[in-house]
């Protein structure tokens, strides 16, 4: 082969390269990505949140308001030492209040709010107040805040990015009800100006790249988990879950934590499943199939350290984040699926 | 996120891009727009993986910037998923002093993790509060600080423990003092007796008149 031939072969492979980069970019462009999984975020996050603070209501005064040990002053001081008072400080002070009156009425919006996301009224508007009252919720309660408030807002900024109310939702019922009456029962798009295909193309822009964020929090979350969990000894002689099932902080059933602590073994087997499956977790998820056992994996021990170690809400949180990576196929599969469930028997149908 | 899969027939052609083609002016808008918002994502996802990896020498080199760009929006703390679980239990322990004696010790800690004890859901007051303002009040004591009536840590521990001795129906007194109890878990397969409490005096707090 002549170097001119070796030539001529990269530059059509570069070429094609050039071809298939530009189709991906267009592509980016035109078609919102896993808008079931936006979707399904939308519907955990702000379903977790709602149950959150139903359940908080009783100790709401105490862990947010006016009678919480962590006072307005003592917030305003944290914001001001962490250099957090800038344009954004009356934000984070926002649910600061000595006014009982005050704070429930705010109480209230938030889960008012709270369930309207969920239901996707509105979607994008409420997506906004939402992370408006989580921030501000994770701010007032910086004393104490756990793995699911820190998760939660997170994802709850990220949303405010991503079109999750395209799919389950009250706004997606409505527009096909209307394009239904529209087109008089055929689903024929109407032409569009210009100016509304550049802006949903800016939209869809902004979609995908809030679900790539999200997609690559969860990765990083679970990557540095293990890099964390490696570096602890506990962790490699396999005696972690051990010692973490006999502490007081993180028991619900002691009895239980320990009858499954006194099963060495296992435990040592399980805490090196755990370390493996969040180490290989960012490399697996790009497998389509090896995603889907990393996915299992994930949500086993999620649910044990749910259960066992008290810490439902983060688990559940993070099995919403899990979902993030499931693509559009998945949920219609599952959508199919639960209707072939709920249709009537076959024999009733029949008759005519 | 997943490009290799296949465009997904939604039940509502809705609101999606119709690829009709743009006018100039309206490509370059696009274009524009686009390179922002990628480049705002990849620069988001370095300063993500500069966050976590904060012994890095980059990363320390750009700590402040990391910072400011990542809190307290983007927070991102996982050290909370114990990196290495203790190998003991500690709970905080009190006594309030009335003129010149002292009441009998308390077990704060007992209090709170009881309340939280054989719940599905139980509330992050129960769970959560004391250990944090314990946890914060004990790195105070360690770099010694400000004197306990202007430091946050200690006016909030102060608060949290009287509000649970109210729980409990003990008075506040003039003051409290504190002590950490840490007993140890022992180690996996061993069956000797159980192992002896030890205890850090943690300070005296005058109560608020």
């Amino acid at each position: 082969m002549t170097m001119r031939a070796v030539l001529r072969l990269g530059g059509g492979a570069v070429d094609r390269l050039d071809t298939q980069l530009r189709r991906h970019l267009r592509q980016v462009t035109l078609q919102p990505f896993a808008l079931y999984s936006a979707a399904v975020v939308r519907i955990g996050l702000a379903g977790l949140f709602l149950l959150f603070l139903l359940r908080e209501l009783p100790h709401a005064d105490r862990l947010w308001g006016p009678g919480s040990p962590f006072t307005p002053a003592l917030l305003q001081e944290t914001v001001q030492a962490n250099g957090w008072d800038g344009f954004l400080g009356w934000w984070f002070t926002f649910l600061a209040t000595d006014e009982p009156l005050v704070f429930w009425t705010l109480y209230v919006t938030a889960i008012v709010v709270s369930a309207l996301y969920l239901l996707g009224w509105h979607t994008r508007a409420l997506a906004f107040v939402f992370c408006f009252f989580v921030v501000a919720f994770y701010m007032r309660g910086f004393l104490a805040n756990s793995g699911w408030a820190m998760l939660s807002m997170l994802f709850a900024n990220y949303l405010v990015f991503c079109a999750s109310g395209r799919r389950w939702s009250l706004d997606a019922r409505r527009r096909a009800r209307r394009e239904r009456e529209a087109s008089g029962g055929r689903m024929s798009p109407a032409g569009i100006s210009e100016t509304e295909e550049l802006r949903r193309r800016l939209v869809t822009v902004l979609h995908n790249a809030g679900m790539a964020v999200i997609a690559f929090q969860v990765m990083v979350v679970y990557g540095s988990a293990a890099m964390y969990k490696i570096q602890g000894e506990t962790w490699r002689e396999g005696t972690a879950l051990y010692y973490a099932l006999l502490s007081d902080d993180f028991s619900t059933w002691p009895e239980l934590s320990s009858w499954f602590a006194g099963h060495g073994t296992l435990m040592a087997v399980l805490a090196y499943v755990t370390v493996f499956s969040q180490v290989l977790f960012p490399a697996l998820v790009f497998n389509r199939r090896l995603k889907y056992c990393v996915v299992v994996v994930m949500m086993g021990t999620h649910l044990g350290i749910g259960v066992l170690m008290a810490l439902p809400m983060f688990s559940a949180v993070s099995i919403v984040g899990d979902l993030v990576l499931l693509p559009d196929t998945f949920w219609l599969r599952a959508a199919a699926l639960v209707r072939l469930l709920r249709a009537p028997p076959p024999t009733a149908a029949r008759v005519e | 996120m997943n490009s290799a899969e296949p465009p997904a027939p939604g039940p509502v052609p809705g609101l999606a891009p119709q690829g009709t083609e743009l006018s100039a002016p309206r490509r370059a808008v696009l274009r524009l727009c686009a390179a922002l918002v990628a480049a705002l994502a990849v620069a988001h996802a370095g300063m993500m993986l500069l966050d976590v990896a904060g012994d890095f020498p980059v990363s320390e080199k750009n700590a402040e910037r990391v910072d400011s760009w990542m809190n307290p929006l983007f927070i991102q703390d996982w050290k909370i998923f114990a990196p290495d679980p203790p190998r003991h239990n500690q709970h905080l322990e009190v006594r309030v002093k009335r003129g010149e004696r002292f009441g009998a010790w308390t077990d704060v800690t007992a209090h709170d993790n009881a309340a939280y004890r054989r719940q599905l859901l139980p509330s992050k007051e129960d769970q959560l509060t004391l250990r944090r303002a314990t946890g914060q009040y004990r790195r105070w004591v360690r770099e010694g600080k400000a004197p306990p009536e202007t430091n946050r840590a200690a006016r909030l521990l102060r608060d949290v423990v009287l509000i649970r001795l109210a729980d409990m129906g003990q008075d506040r007194g003039e003051g409290i003092e504190l002590r950490l109890r840490t007993t140890p878990i022992p180690p996996p397969g061993s069956n000797g007796p159980a192992p002896a409490s030890s205890y850090l005096p943690l300070g005296y707090l005058r109560t608020p008149g």
